[in-house]
């Protein structure tokens, strides 16, 4: 028997994306917004749908099950993607490229991902997992006569293939070893599951773009259309973390876990902080910060205790929500004509934009984590984490790591507040969508970081 | 009563947001005033009915806030807070007196200040670790836009320099919190950020080693004690008046209050250990940057680094475990929170009108601005620690309080402070005298000087009044400080 009532959020976002599929069939582009607003409402209602999801529950097979922690996932990554496609839709229409695929595409990928959260089955977790890639390399490539986007969605394509690949094989050796696809508790070690072990850690490294497997961040990153590369900074992650805390408990036993997820994460750290000096383009710069925030988070797999990845599930909810307010306020910026992401771009930009400017500023000093952001938070829980398992040097690390990195944001910030513009532009016009998602995950990350109870006693294993 | 303490923390923050709303020049300026002074009257409450032969804190007000972290909001006083809290409230009456001709942005300008005062008050107030880790780093934000928009030349410069380095010793700060409450949590079960808690618990003397270290960082940096203290004399040459006042006055006391209040109950043992350390790093605090002053030329780099000079008196009698001693480091915080804003305050005068911090540039001002002169050498006398004005009582504390432990260290450092009398005279000299070498052209300017305004005055007068009042009659406020050494030092 299928247990339907656990689906029903899933089900809720593939008949969304279906309807708006056969809509869009009827439609021309100049049903673009209307479209795009309407698919907003989808993980809407999905999150409501969410509230009448009896847990726990385990349908078909077993291979898909319902968790506390799995809704709070999903309510998270749905609240993400409606942001992301309310805040979107004046970004093309100035680009003059509004596809109206882009509606059921995103819900694609969020019901991959959706899928992912749920799974307990290598093979249901690479087909979730593959359903959310391929949508992303096409969000990533649609922007009418834009060359970089089009390099950036196949560069994305061809390494994310290799983390397909890799995970594939990773999946095979697993099976080799276990005898089975289903996750458990295997206490044997040997070869075959070492090799399982790393190479599903490479592929899931490598789509939440940790060091060395980071290549493809900066040039999809930057190439995207911005609202996209919001989205591809915050769901994909969110998602991916809240399975890397599933997988953990099957994983971590092996005495390379531990090394792995350092190493990984020590260089992702560090590399992208030093790298991100070098960096002229503002969105580039926030694909180094997104890996070195990739190297933070896997401070908090390192070991399985509780209190780590708790506090490593709050540090990566609230920096979704601050990295999709930046990237909106970067698209609503782009809308101006010439406008580059270069750094003299932003130049005087307060006296222009004072309140995009003022948003961007919170935005950038929680993610070096200034209190009372809401980061500052997820950074104290990850240092107690850290203590709590005895691992003070990565908690020196990470505070070496993270001091280096508040230069680059302040340089950011230095040219919109202290310096002044040279070029004129036309003023941006903020569009309706745009205003509520910042302004939404501005309050957010303030009230998280006051009162992170809200978010924090809501995580529980 | 008991909402008094928190209502003068957060009513400059409630002040800040109504600035930055309605945005009127006049409505900026003046609430802002209104504000500062209501919060000088409370402080000043709180201050008058601390009761000192009582241990413990007072004006205590205790609410959950995060049950599931172990953080509560938690404030209350001791004798050091007080007295600081009222240095502190006083010290921004002052700065607003003083902006009150602020033309440039002045609604941000006036926001920015009061957000900074909150920050300020609650980091004296805070009893819970998540609190004032919140209220210490609270302060960055508005100070950094303070120094980088209403700069002089090498803002950007100064602004980030002052960023990075203070944000390099508080999240070091901010791990050493997290080391102690975790180690707590894992020796009593019990998730807390209170910083009663943690004062009934010994540590390990390995642990206390390793965490006195991470929250010294965080301390060392504010204090400034050398060889982290240059980021201060960059960012005093660069702030506005106002902004080096605050920075001076309150800014440098979070790092010596953080000292006393936690370094030294929390790691006793750790702090006996670390004497030698922190004893050469104060020695050279006192004696290098007093040399480092006196070659100076620019008059606000020359008092920055009298400043870190003074800082170092107030480390080395925080940590010779003496009674005496500890109450003059307290004395000295209080004490040169007033002078070095004094200091300021003349300095950026002279800039207000002429333009120059150079001492190149300036010379015979006395004849000329007679008010300024008087003002400058009382508030230079009350630096460097003559008798009858506050200094010379902290001095004199710290002093005998170190000679009795450490004879030597004391000579040591006694024969450095006559250096800050050689460099502030030799300042004063270049500045108010000298007439000699004065070109025509200069003098022809220096006829037309207006001299101290009204709002100047009585920034002045209020300063000075405290420090004469803290110099002819310590009784009380040693008293009071005494309350807070009594429990630190264990007796």
């Amino acid at each position: 028997m299928v247990n339907w009532n656990a689906l029903l959020p899933e089900l809720v976002l593939s008949l969304g994306a279906l309807t708006l599929f056969i809509l869009e069939l009827f439609s021309s582009r100049r049903h673009f917004r209307l479209l795009v607003l309407l698919s907003a409402f989808v993980p809407l209602l999905a999150f409501l749908s969410l509230l009448f999801v009896e847990y726990p529950a385990r349908t078909f097979f077993n291979t898909f099950e319902v968790n506390g922690l799995s809704l709070l996932a999903k309510a998270l990554l749905y609240l993400l993607t409606s942001l992301v496609l309310f805040s979107l839709y004046d970004y093309y229409e100035a680009k003059g490229s509004p596809y109206t695929e882009l509606s059921y595409l995103s819900l694609l990928s969020t019901l991959g991902l959706s899928i992912l959260l749920s799974s307990t089955n290598l093979i249901s977790l690479f087909l979730a997992l593959e359903l959310s890639s391929i949508g992303m390399y096409v969000l990533v490539s649609v922007l009418k006569e834009d060359y970089p986007s089009k390099e950036a969605g196949f560069k994305y394509l061809i390494i994310g293939s290799a983390g397909t690949g890799m995970f594939a094989l990773g999946s095979a050796f697993y099976y080799a070893s276990v005898g089975s696809f289903y996750l458990k508790e295997y206490r044997d070690e040997n070869t075959l599951f070492s090799l399982a072990l790393f190479l599903i850690l490479s592929a899931l490294a490598l789509k939440v773009s940790a060091v060395p497997y980071h290549f493809w961040t900066p040039d999809a990153y930057e190439g995207a259309p911005t609202p996209i590369t919001g989205y591809l900074a915050t769901a994909p992650k969110l998602a991916l973390y809240f399975l890397l805390v599933n997988l953990i408990n099957y994983f971590s036993h092996a005495k390379q876990w531990f090394i792995l997820v350092s190493v990984l994460s020590i260089l992702s750290m560090f590399y992208a902080n030093f790298t991100a000096y070098a960096q002229r383009s503002v969105k580039r710069l926030l694909a180094y910060s997104s890996i070195a925030h990739a190297g933070y988070f896997l401070l908090g797999l390192t070991v399985a205790k509780p209190e780590l990845q708790k506090a490593l599930l709050f540090y990566v909810s609230v920096y979704s929500l601050a990295t999709l307010g930046s990237f909106v306020v970067l698209s609503a910026l782009e809308k101006r004509e010439g406008f580059t992401h270069h750094i003299l771009d932003y130049r005087g930009l307060f006296k222009e934009h004072p309140v995009l400017s003022v948003s961007l500023a919170l935005f950038f000093f929680a993610l070096i984590g200034i209190p009372p952001m809401a980061l500052f938070v997820g950074k104290l829980t990850l240092f107690m984490g850290l203590v709590n398992a005895t691992l003070l040097p990565l908690a020196l690390a990470f505070a070496v790591a993270s001091l280096i990195s508040a230069g680059y944001y302040l340089r950011v910030l230095v040219a919109v507040f202290l310096e002044e513009g040279e070029r004129k532009y036309t003023p941006a016009k903020v569009s309706g969508g745009e205003a509520f998602t910042v302004l939404l995950c501005s309050l957010l990350v303030l009230l998280l970081g006051l009162f992170p109870n809200l978010l924090y006693d809501l995580i529980k294993f | 009563m008991e909402g008094l303490l928190s209502l003068a923390i957060f009513l400059p923050l409630a002040g800040a947001v109504a600035v930055a709303i309605i945005r009127q020049e006049k409505f900026s300026k003046l609430l802002s005033l209104a504000i500062s002074v209501v919060v000088f009257l409370i402080t000043l409450y709180l201050f008058l009915n601390f009761d000192w032969n009582r241990s413990g804190f007072q004006f205590v007000s205790k609410y959950d806030w995060v049950p599931s972290l172990g953080i509560s909001y938690h404030v209350g006083l001791d004798g050091m807070a007080v007295s600081l809290l009222l240095m502190t409230a006083l010290i921004f009456v002052v700065a607003f007196l003083w902006s009150l001709k602020v033309e440039d942005r002045p609604n941000l300008y006036f926001a920015l200040f009061l957000a900074l005062e909150t920050a300020c008050l609650g980091v004296f107030s805070a009893l819970d670790f998540f609190l004032f880790y919140l209220f210490w780093e609270g302060m960055l934000i508005p100070m950094y836009f303070i120094i980088g928009l209403w700069g002089h030349d090498r803002k950007v410069y100064a602004a980030n320099k002052f960023f990075v380095y203070t944000f390099f010793g508080s999240i070091f700060l901010l791990l050493g919190i997290a080391s102690l409450v975790v180690y707590a949590y894992l020796m009593t079960g019990k998730l807390s950020f209170d910083y009663a808690f943690h004062l009934g618990f010994s540590y390990p003397m390995l642990f206390q080693l390793v965490v006195f270290l991470l929250f010294g960082l965080g301390f060392a940096v504010k204090v400034p004690m050398w060889p982290v203290h240059t980021w201060l004399p960059d960012a005093h040459v660069e702030a506005p008046t106002a902004g080096s006042v605050v920075l001076a006055a309150v800014l440098l006391k979070m790092g010596t209050f953080g000292f006393v209040r936690y370094s030294l109950p929390l790691f006793p043992e750790a702090s006996k250990y670390y004497i030698p350390l922190i004893f050469f790093l104060s020695l050279v605090a006192i004696i290098y940057t007093a040399m480092m002053a006196i070659a100076q030329t620019h008059i606000k780099r020359l008092i920055a680094y009298s400043s870190i000079s003074h800082m170092g008196v107030v480390t080395l009698g925080t940590f010779a475990f003496d009674l005496n001693a500890l109450n003059g480091a307290i004395y000295m915080m209080v004490a040169h929170g007033l002078s070095s804003a004094a200091l300021f305050m003349s300095a950026g005068f002279i800039y207000d009108r002429i333009h120059s911090y150079h001492m190149d540039d300036l010379g015979g001002l006395a004849r000329y601005v007679p008010k300024l002169a008087v003002m400058f050498m009382l508030s230079g006398l009350a630096g460097i620690g003559f008798p009858g004005l506050a200094g010379f009582v902290a001095e004199f504390l710290v002093f005998l309080g170190t000679y009795k432990n450490f004879p030597l260290w004391a000579f040591i450092a006694g024969s450095g402070v006559v250096l800050s009398a050689a460099y502030f005279l030799y300042m004063y000299k270049r500045v108010m005298f000298e007439e000699e070498t004065l070109s025509e052209y200069r003098l022809e300017k220096w006829r037309h000087l207006k001299d101290l305004e009204l709002h100047h005055m009585l920034s002045f007068i209020l300063i000075i009044v405290s420090a004469f009042l803290l110099g002819l009659y310590p009784y009380p406020f040693v008293k009071i400080m005494e309350q807070t050494s009594k429990y630190v030092l264990g007796g």
